[in-house]
């Protein structure tokens, strides 16, 4: 019995040198993530907007037609900034609702950071993608009636509609 | 099971036991937003300097329309066996977003000027294992806005939202 348990220890100990390797995974998460959840729970019409700006808190952009914007860099941190033209988020709801001039989207962004490593032997293999967390919110600005929202959480390097952008990263939208 | 596979057990227990997990070391940053300090701030009657008494001085003070630039919140970011904590620099915002929560409930005028703290805090795991490692690195940020009078030096409004 001794000399089973010997030849198994060394025969693990030998296996372990030989293919000597590890595995790693890491998430790293943004402050101001927006939580699935309460995407959930958002309505087009009866959502109002004092419940938005409870649940997700102030907007990171408040964005009118015609406007040059500026946010934070979207990553694990904010930090820095970057311009953004309004017109191109209008653009998400076009073909959904009808424009008016005086709406206005609360815009929020928040990311998750994926990381995964693998070595065997002498030989490693690493990535990192940043998944970016989205939302998009259409107010009536006269009425503060919701209207439509998109929510998008994307795969950095995946088409849209491609298998790694549905499941739980499908976008959700509303009405 | 067989007294020659038994003697296997001892040895796979061992690999899958092996290793430890440890909790990511918390990191604040900006200002410890107590339930405490918020409560003094009552809307209509605290002062600038009672504001400013409680919480410190802001991170940023914004007019309505501005581009501001405030410092980050330090942060907790895989740096490959652990979360490793990255500070400094700065974020530009457009104050727009900090008088939404305002202008819901009142007309904004010039005379207006948001005052903003965040209060950040890091946490997850790093976990050591004999084949390999995982973490889960998370930061999360208070904030808190308050509408100042700067004609009547007085507080207006409060808001406050708590990070996920």
């Amino acid at each position: 019995m001794r000399k089973v348990h010997s030849r198994a220890v060394a025969t693990v100990g030998i296996a372990a040198a030989v293919l000597g390797g590890c595995v790693a995974f890491s998430v790293s998460r943004s402050e101001n993530w927006i939580p699935e959840e309460r995407v959930r729970q958002i309505v087009p019409a009866q959502t109002t907007r004092k419940e938005i700006l409870d649940w997700f808190g102030p907007p990171a952009a408040v964005v009118r037609h015609g406007q040059l914007l500026q946010v934070p860099e979207i990553g694990v941190r904010r930090m820095g900034g970057r311009e953004l033209q309004a017109d191109a988020f209008f653009e998400l709801f076009a073909e959904r609702v009808p424009a008016g001039e005086t709406d206005v989207i609360y815009y929020y962004q928040s990311a998750e950071e994926r990381a995964t490593a693998l070595r065997v032997v002498a030989v490693g293999t690493a990535s990192s993608d940043l998944h970016e967390n989205r939302l998009w919110i259409l107010f009536d600005g006269q009425t503060w009636k919701l209207k439509d929202f998109v929510h998008r959480r994307d795969h950095p390097v995946a088409a849209p509609g491609s298998p790694a952008n549905v499941g739980t990263d499908e976008p959700v939208r509303g009405m | 099971m067989a007294a020659d596979q038994r003697g296997w057990l001892p040895a796979i227990g061992a690999l899958i036991s092996a290793g430890c997990i440890l909790p990511v070391f918390p990191v604040t940053s900006g200002r410890t937003l107590d339930k405490e300090s918020m409560t003094a701030i009552v809307p209509g009657e605290a002062t600038t300097s009672v504001l400013l008494k409680q919480l410190g001085p802001p991170l940023a003070i914004a007019a309505r329309g501005q581009y501001v630039s405030v410092p980050a919140a330090s942060a907790v970011r895989s740096g490959g066996a652990s979360c490793n904590v990255e500070s400094g620099g700065f974020f530009n915002i457009q104050s727009d977003g900090w008088f939404e929560p305002f202008s819901a409930r009142r007309p904004i005028r010039d005379e207006h000027r948001v005052y903003y703290w965040y209060g950040s805090r890091t946490s997850g795991f790093n976990a050591y294992l004999l084949v390999g490692f995982a973490n889960r690195c998370t930061t999360t940020t208070d904030e808190l806005l308050v509408l100042v009078d700067t004609q009547t030096d007085r507080v207006e409004d409060v808001f406050f939202h708590e990070g996920d």
